[in-house]
């Protein structure tokens, strides 16, 4: 080209990022790369291995090691190994190392910048100006959480050895969103990247290597959804964390299920992005195009809809495509020759069902796996595109009246993680914001995912609990008596009736539930006597029934004041003027079933932890603890509406509580289940909910310290955190 | 080896005959400052880097250039130095060396006060180089009406082939638009054959909205060109009021199908500035928007920075 020919057509002309410091680092390590095992790189046993791809390109890249599962026994012994050296390490030491490798990470930069998008084909533009960056920003802020944890969260520990399986969406990211927080709490760590897109965790344990982080701390295992698995089944393994589609999750929390390991899900799903006629328009189209490799479902007000479609499409005939290193391309490939295919198929599905589809004049790339950007309109309700979550660049797009209407066509599509919600009233971003079912929402941006709040690095701890001694024999372990009644009608009318309570409930305000707690204390402290007699009739031991009546009454002072200061935080974002609030919400209707050992203080801990923070509940009780029953009685004196607490019989001589526990699972009206009983009966309530996207919170078989219990932990289970982001200015 | 080229544009071929007051559009407007800042956060890193893309862009920065002499202390003789410059930026040789003819490469106008008007006409006969004045109250717009048409009158008179006028700023902070819109179709009407450029002073409006609600009632009632800033406020043209701006330019278009010029102007000095500014026009506006009949940067120190990385980029340092 000469400059008068550039000047005819004003092209940018190529601003390449370099991918030498990469292909310099790969070549240097002939692209093949071991497994990362108590600081050691070495070859899996077996010797097997794979291929991945430069996605743009679809030419190899590097040959990554297939992970035996003798190799992935070896990385979980390593990081039990580390664990206790790690886990004693004091915070302020967890933190340098954490600052280092958050030095180390800004200084290799360009390496990592090239690296991640040969790896994955995210145009450079993001990985440069976005994704290394917040890696930084992730480490140091979990380098912060290391040195403040011990003070933040009193008796907690980490909660072992983490076996993290990492998404190919920002691969990097993930990672650092993971490991970050996980040694900030003490937690050793076995990462599993993402089949095709392994070399930035290669490139990051490389990193670990530099600063001296103890052997076994992290250690790397590669390969497919068998080593997967491998790691999830190793009993070494106290914690998984997995981010992915929801069917691979749901696997899992099969797999998990009865094993005691503690898992952290995110499951994706499709993103819903809600266009308000009041929505700075051209801002909301740039959103789309910040977001649209991964697919959005634009939910848009009628009367701006061809407005806001026109723009679009203008703005999609203007997108670039091509080399993810160039600066100037908006949209790369997507990450595996598998996942075009599956694009093309839902493409065609769409449009067999009847949806009209759009897609710009300018043709991808042949070479390497691209995918034109496409918009579906005039979709049918019933089309297969319209509930799933594409991970290619398709839009699909659908129009509603009122902002209900937005809200209820969300909840439909069912957003996975997050959603957009663009409006410049506040009331009406925030008002759909709080009803659209999802962990995030963005007013008016996308994809901001800075560093923030406690419930990262509290997810690696856990209460560090004392098991208690019963303190009268448990009931009877009866065998269910043939006689036993069938348990769904029961379980049937309780469900029903806590749904029809949930919405005025979770309405409520904290000081309102509050008051109505303080009001139940009260009225049970006027009837003490009364109930510790009952009780004591009962098991014959005055003593410690009244003790047991006494907690209990303490323990609803105390849940009172919780429903009152369960308040989540705010705090400011980077970049500026990014507020970001953190909303607690209540996770919906629970079924919880009571442990035995301390029947009132056991029910009325996690029973009015659920209420206080806006569930209403659905409690498996035996007949024959009579201080519940006086409990329930005076409820709805107290103030306590009906539906909010229903009780669910069972009889307490003959007979368990498994088998509405089983139903209560089963139930698909139901948001959690908490469980406190056996250990098969737990089991077999984690296996019932792994399909579903049911919540469960279970003792398996132990007894725990009733008496002592921190009430903070049941009304975080009984909550839910919603992050809003919320930028502002004028 | 020059291949067949369009002569380059520099004035608009079709004028923007302007349109009756929207009040509806200008109540939808709607602008949110975050997404904006994010959006031209990453305008920069599309900054053509390699040649010969950079020394293309950095000449096209200068064709667009309104080259500006706003002082107190200006005189005839300064001016006339200033057009010299202005007819031919570049050495010829340098421009050969490119496979350019020097004849084409230079500013789109000289812009002056209305007492300085004659000067530039004189010196700019005959070189493509058109003649500007900034007019109506300049730069505060806070003179009696009459004086300010007559002052549009006056530097037209004299010889301007284009006046950037400002607004008075009270119109849009009260929400007075009918008003702003009676008084830029009353500019319009007074400087007759001469283009109107509308100064709406982007750093004076308070929010975002305003800019982009004065930017259309402006187009509304007749604005050839819609620019920034006078050079003379406190925060003068930032890449977000150019992105608002460049928005209300494209809806304007998109609507009424005239393309209304574009200039920001004040503190732009260095040609990274001047590139990103290209940048933002190319991805907001298209292609189409890339010369100097729909766009144009303000600005006095600027074509010496771009001289310099022009010499530098043809002449690299051994």
């Amino acid at each position: 080209m000469t400059v008068r020919e550039i000047l005819q057509t004003m092209a940018y002309g190529p601003i390449p990022e370099s991918p030498e410091p990469a292909l310099q680092w790969l070549e240097a390590r002939g692209r093949s790369f071991g497994l990362f095992i108590g600081n050691r790189w070495i070859e899996p046993t077996g010797g097997a291995s794979f291929e991945t791809l430069n996605p743009a390109t679809a030419t190899p890249l590097a040959r990554s090691s297939r992970a035996s599962a003798g190799d992935v026994d070896a990385a979980v012994r390593a990081a039990t190994e580390a664990l206790e050296v790690w886990r004693a390490t004091p915070g302020h030491v967890r933190a340098r190392f954490l600052y280092a490798l958050a030095r180390q990470v800004h200084t290799h930069a360009r390496l990592l910048t090239a690296l991640e998008t040969l790896d994955t084909g995210t145009p450079v533009r993001r990985t440069r100006e976005v994704e290394i960056p917040l890696v930084v920003r992730h480490l140091l802020h979990s380098a912060g959480w290391a040195h403040l944890s011990e003070r933040a969260f009193p008796h907690h520990e980490p909660v072992g050895v983490c076996g993290q399986i990492l998404p190919w969406h920002f691969p990097l990211l993930s990672l650092a969103r993971r490991v970050g927080p996980a040694l900030a709490a003490g937690c050793t760590v076995v990462l599993k990247p993402a089949e095709f897109t392994p070399l930035g965790a290669v490139a990051f344990c490389e990193l670990l290597q530099e600063v001296g982080l103890p052997p076994g701390v992290v250690n790397l295992v590669t390969g497919d959804a068998q080593v997967d698995e491998a790691l999830i089944d190793h009993p070494g393994i106290h914690q998984v964390a997995f981010t992915g589609p929801p069917e691979v999750g749901r696997a899992l929390r099969r797999r998990a299920a009865g094993t005691g390991k503690a898992l952290e899900l995110e499951l994706g799903g499709p993103f819903c992005f809600a266009v308000f006629d009041d929505a700075d328009l051209d801002s909301a189209v740039e959103g789309v195009v910040d977001a649209i490799g991964v697919g959005l479902h634009l939910v848009v007000q009628e009367s701006v809809a061809d407005r806001f479609l026109t723009k679009l499409r203008a703005r999609v005939e203007r997108l670039r495509t091509g080399d993810p290193l160039d600066h100037t391309t908006d949209l790369g490939p997507v990450v595996a020759p598998g996942q075009l295919e599956r694009i093309r198929h839902l493409c065609e599905v769409a449009v067999r069902e009847g949806a009209r589809m759009w897609q710009p004049s300018w043709e991808v790339p042949k070479e390497g796996f691209f995918f034109p950007p496409t918009l579906f309109t005039d979709v049918p309700p019933s089309a297969t595109i319209t509930r799933a979550e594409v991970l290619g660049p398709v839009l699909v797009a659908t129009t509603f009246r009122t902002p209900q209407e937005a809200v209820e066509l969300a909840n439909t599509i069912g957003c996975g993680l997050v959603a957009s919600v663009w409006s410049e009233d506040i009331s009406t971003a925030l008002d759909v914001a709080r009803q659209i079912r999802t962990g995030t929402v963005w007013v008016n941006s996308t994809n901001l995912f800075d560093a923030t709040g406690r419930e990262a690095v509290r997810a690696y701890l856990r209460p560090a609990r004392r098991l208690g001694v019963p303190v009268r024999a448990p009931c009877p372990e009866g065998a269910e008596g043939p006689a036993a009644p069938d348990p769904r009608p029961p379980v049937e009318a309780a469900v029903e009736a806590a749904r029809r309570a949930l919405p005025g409930w979770r309405a409520t305000s904290g000081h309102t539930r509050a008051q109505i707690l303080y009001d139940l204390a009260h009225s049970l402290q006027g009837r003490l006597g009364e109930v510790v007699r009952r009780v004591a009739g009962m098991t014959g031991d005055a003593q410690s029934a009244r003790a047991e009546v006494e907690a209990s009454i303490r323990r609803l002072f105390a849940l009172a004041a919780w429903a009152d200061q369960n308040d989540g935080w705010v705090c400011h974002g980077h970049p500026p003027r990014h507020l970001v609030a953190a909303v607690p919400e209540p996770v919906g209707v629970i079924g919880i079933v009571c442990p035995k050992e301390v029947p009132l203080l056991g029910f009325v801990t996690l029973t009015v932890a659920a209420i206080a923070a806006g569930n209403t509940a659905v409690v498996v009780l035996s007949d024959v603890h009579p201080g519940v029953a006086d409990f329930v009685q005076v409820l709805g004196a107290s103030g306590v509406p009906a539906g909010v607490i229903n009780v669910v019989g069972y009889s307490g001589v003959t007979g368990t509580p498994d088998p509405l526990a089983r139903t209560l699972a089963q139930h698909n009206g139901l948001d959690a289940v908490w469980y406190f009983g056996s250990a098969e009966g737990a089991r077999a309530v984690e296996l019932a909910c792994a399909g579903t996207p049911q919540r469960t919170w279970v003792s398996r078989g132990e007894s725990w310290d009733w008496w002592n219990l921190d009430e903070e932990e049941a009304v975080r289970h009984a909550t839910q955190v919603k992050v809003i982001w919320i930028p502002y200015g004028t | 080896m020059a291949t067949a080229t369009q002569p380059l544009q520099i004035e608009p071929s079709a004028r923007n005959p302007g349109i009756p007051l929207d009040l509806g559009w200008i109540g939808d407007m709607r602008v949110n400052r975050s997404a904006v800042e994010r959006r031209a956060a990453t305008l920069p890193s599309r900054r053509p880097a390699k040649q010969p893309y950079q020394v293309a862009w950095l000449i096209r920065a200068l064709q667009c250039l309104d080259l500006t002499t706003l002082s107190g202390d200006d005189t005839p003789g300064g001016v006339r130095r200033l057009c010299a410059k202005a007819r031919s930026p570049l050495r010829a040789d340098l421009l050969e060396g490119l496979g350019l003819d020097p004849a084409e490469v230079h500013v789109a106008a000289v812009c002056v006060y209305p007492n300085l008007v004659e000067a530039a006409v004189g010196s700019l006969q005959g070189s493509g180089v058109r003649v500007a004045s900034v007019a109506a109250g300049f730069p505060a717009g806070q003179m009696p009406l009459r004086t300010r048409l007559g002052e549009i009158e006056e530097a037209v008179r004299r010889g301007a082939d284009e006046v950037d006028v400002v607004i008075a700023r009270a119109h849009v902070l009260q929400g007075h638009w009918q008003a702003l819109y009676d008084e830029v179709r009353a500019f319009r009407e007074a400087a007759g054959p001469a283009l109107l450029k509308v100064i709406v002073a982007c750093g004076e409006l308070g929010t975002l909205r305003q800019v982009a609600q004065a930017t259309a009632v402006a187009m509304m009632a007749g604005a050839d060109f819609v620019k920034t800033s006078t050079g003379k406020e406190a925060v003068n043209a930032t890449l977000e009021f150019g992105i608002v701006m460049a928005r209300a330019v494209r809806e304007y278009a998109q609507r009424t199908g005239f393309q209304v010029g574009f200039k920001p102007a004040g503190g732009i000095r260095t040609a990274r500035q001047a590139l990103d500014w290209l940048v933002l026009v190319k991805e907001e506006l298209g292609e189409a928007w890339l010369d100097p009949a729909r766009f144009r940067i303000g600005a006095s120190a600027l074509l010496d920075d771009i001289e310099r990385q022009l010499e530098h980029s043809c002449h690299p340092m051994p």
